[in-house]
């Protein structure tokens, strides 16, 4: 206990130095929002990191990979492709352009700005600042849950202590506290990482050998996995079944997609002063990506084969039938204790990285997207001030949420957010990066009509979010339309299909049918857009 | 080639995010230095611009 009090107060101690460090830089709004537009490709790609991989990815999907294997791994290759490759080189280096061009300091400023519309921006400005915070309650939840446990502090005085911590510096200090503190908690989160799937292999006697070992275990896997289509923790899924589709859907296509369309990682690319940093980004964000995604994923596999070759328990029965702790568990009773300490910091890290972005994004999308398009505030004196009361809105509204959602829906609110950003905001963003000839129109009914569906798809046909919600029970009286269909037939199988496999098409066949036939917009407006491209 | 893992559909992604970093690693190192061509905008403008506001 000793050991975790003093190396949390070093870490809060350097936490604290580098919130400071960001407080002093800024002088005034471009400071608070891009960071100066000059920041260290290190830092920036850590930060870029630090802020996609918060804990409940780390214990989440950890978990899930003790249950469901490795097929996982599809999510981990993704998130490395196309997080890092594709949304830097391709969209990264446009994004910073553009938004130079059209002096923009904002993800919905880019997309309002490409496409001459107040109404985008606030729309896109609004969904953000209302969506966020549930997001970002997610994130708070998870690691107050987790130092109740370890640290033995009570939940309520965590939420409220870690939420101060942040404030301080994400409300002073703007986008240079919150990439200079993100940036150090992704050097630790990346180090126990590494770590960590180092002693699994040594425990396990190597790689092939850990493999071998968690191959043979397949027998093992529980009879209602087996009955949902999962063969082993090695051998992936039988193709349609209902977990085959949970995993390529869900997991692989809704995240590992979504990740292009987040405003709060989108951002981070006009904070950069050239090409050079954003290619030189590409890698330390895939190295990050590497040591933190794959690394959950496949320790959280052969986590089975620790504990059952040690208790003769596969992991989800040492857990007892909590997903969540089953990395936790695993952490307490296989690391050496002084990594149990370290650990936790890492997860600290992990989760504070996550939510000073969020709390960023929401305050500046509410302050300069929303409230000086919806209430007509002007640029002016006090531009600082003004992003920094957003940000102690979305706080607010963080911990509200946080304290009154029920957890189940909590624990749905990072897909929410992922399904929703991704079929509202994708097609209009990477259209209006490389398409000249989508118009403003197209992009407005793209982004309204992608989030409708998307919304309607959680609402009432995909069990997990429509479950928790309980929307669709209290209007039908069952917990999805297609609920009572004969099971196994196509009908019921989509209450497992992501929104995404069905919003991000109907968003993107919108933007091209619309645009097609709606006004362009004025040819020297287009032309100063790729002026710079 | 499968590493001990028990399919082709687990040892793919399993190989593709080790060799996709390295791919990462070596376009970081090829293009350490290349910025692309220059902005046509002057960045210190702008954000002295944004500062005085």
């Amino acid at each position: 206990m000793a050991v975790k009090l003093i190396t949390s107060m070093l870490y809060f101690a350097a936490v604290f130095y580098l919130g400071w460090k960001g407080w002093k830089e800024t002088k005034g709004a471009s400071d608070y929002m891009l960071a100066g537009r000059s920041v260290n490709p290190f830092i920036m790609a850590m930060s870029y990191g630090a802020t996609f991989v918060s804990t409940s990815a780390i214990i989440g999907f950890g978990g899930a990979a003790a249950l469901f294997g490795m097929p996982l791994l599809w999510l981990a290759f993704l998130t490395i492709f196309v997080g890092v490759f594709i949304a830097m080189v391709f969209l990264g280096k446009r994004t910073r352009r553009m938004g130079l061009v059209l002096n923009c300091h904002t993800f919905p400023e880019l997309l309002g700005k490409r496409y001459n519309s107040k109404f985008i921006q606030s729309f896109s400005g609004g969904i953000i600042f209302f969506f966020i915070p549930v997001y970002a309650a997610a994130v708070l939840t998870g690691i107050c849950r987790m130092t109740e446990v370890s640290l033995g502090l009570p939940y309520e005085w965590m939420l409220i202590g870690i939420t101060a911590i942040l404030s301080v510096y994400v409300i002073t200090g703007g986008m240079k506290a919150v990439m200079y503190t993100d940036a150090f908690q992704g050097t630790i989160m990346a180090a126990m990482m590494l770590f960590l799937i180092g002693y699994t292999y040594y425990l396990l006697g190597g790689v092939i050998p850990a493999h071998e070992t968690l191959t043979s275990m397949a027998h093992l896997m529980p009879a209602k996995l087996q009955k949902g289509g999962i063969l082993g923790w090695t051998q992936g899924a039988a193709e349609g079944s209902p977990l085959w589709l949970v995993i390529y859907t869900t997991l692989v296509y809704g995240v590992g997609i979504g990740v292009l369309a987040q405003p709060q990682l989108a951002v981070r690319f006009m904070t950069v002063s050239s090409d050079k940093e954003l290619n030189r980004a590409v890698l330390y964000g895939s190295l990050f990506l590497l040591l933190t995604v794959f690394v959950i994923f496949v320790v959280g596999a052969l986590s089975n084969a620790i504990f059952y070759n040690m208790f003769g328990k596969i992991s989800i029965q040492m857990a007892g039938g909590n997903l969540d702790k089953i990395i936790p568990v695993f952490i307490e009773t296989i690391m050496p204790p002084w990594f149990s300490a370290m650990f936790l910091l890492a997860m600290f890290a992990a989760a504070m990285s996550t939510l000073s972005s969020q709390f960023h994004i929401g305050g500046t999308s509410l302050a300069h997207d929303v409230s000086r398009n919806v209430l007509r505030i002007r640029n002016s004196d006090n531009t600082k001030q003004i992003n920094q009361l957003g940000v102690v809105a979305t706080i607010l509204a963080t911990v509200i949420w946080a304290w009154i959602l029920p957890p189940s829906i909590v624990a749905r609110a990072t897909a929410f957010f992922f399904g929703l950003t991704a079929a509202a905001f994708l097609p209009a963003y990477v259209f209006g990066l490389y398409w000249k000839g989508m118009t403003k129109t197209g992009a407005k009914v793209s982004m309204v009509g992608g989030f409708t569906v998307s919304m309607l798809w959680m609402l009432f046909i995909h069990k997990k979010e429509a479950a928790a919600i309980g929307l669709c029970k209290t209007l039908f009286g069952k917990v999805t339309l297609v609920a009572d269909t004969a099971p196994g037939s196509t009908m019921f199988l989509l209450q497992w299909v992501d929104p995404n496999v069905v919003a991000l098409p109907a968003s993107i066949i919108l933007a091209v049918g619309v645009s097609l036939v709606s006004r362009s917009l004025a040819k020297d407006h287009i032309q100063l857009c790729w002026q710079n491209t | 080639m499968l590493l001990g893992l028990g399919s082709i559909e687990v040892a793919l992604p399993y190989w593709l995010c080790i060799i996709s970093t390295i791919g990462c690693v070596i376009y970081g190192v090829a293009n350490w230095n290349n910025t692309g061509t220059p902005d046509t905008i002057n960045i210190e403008s702008i954000v002295q611009k944004s500062t005085d506001n």
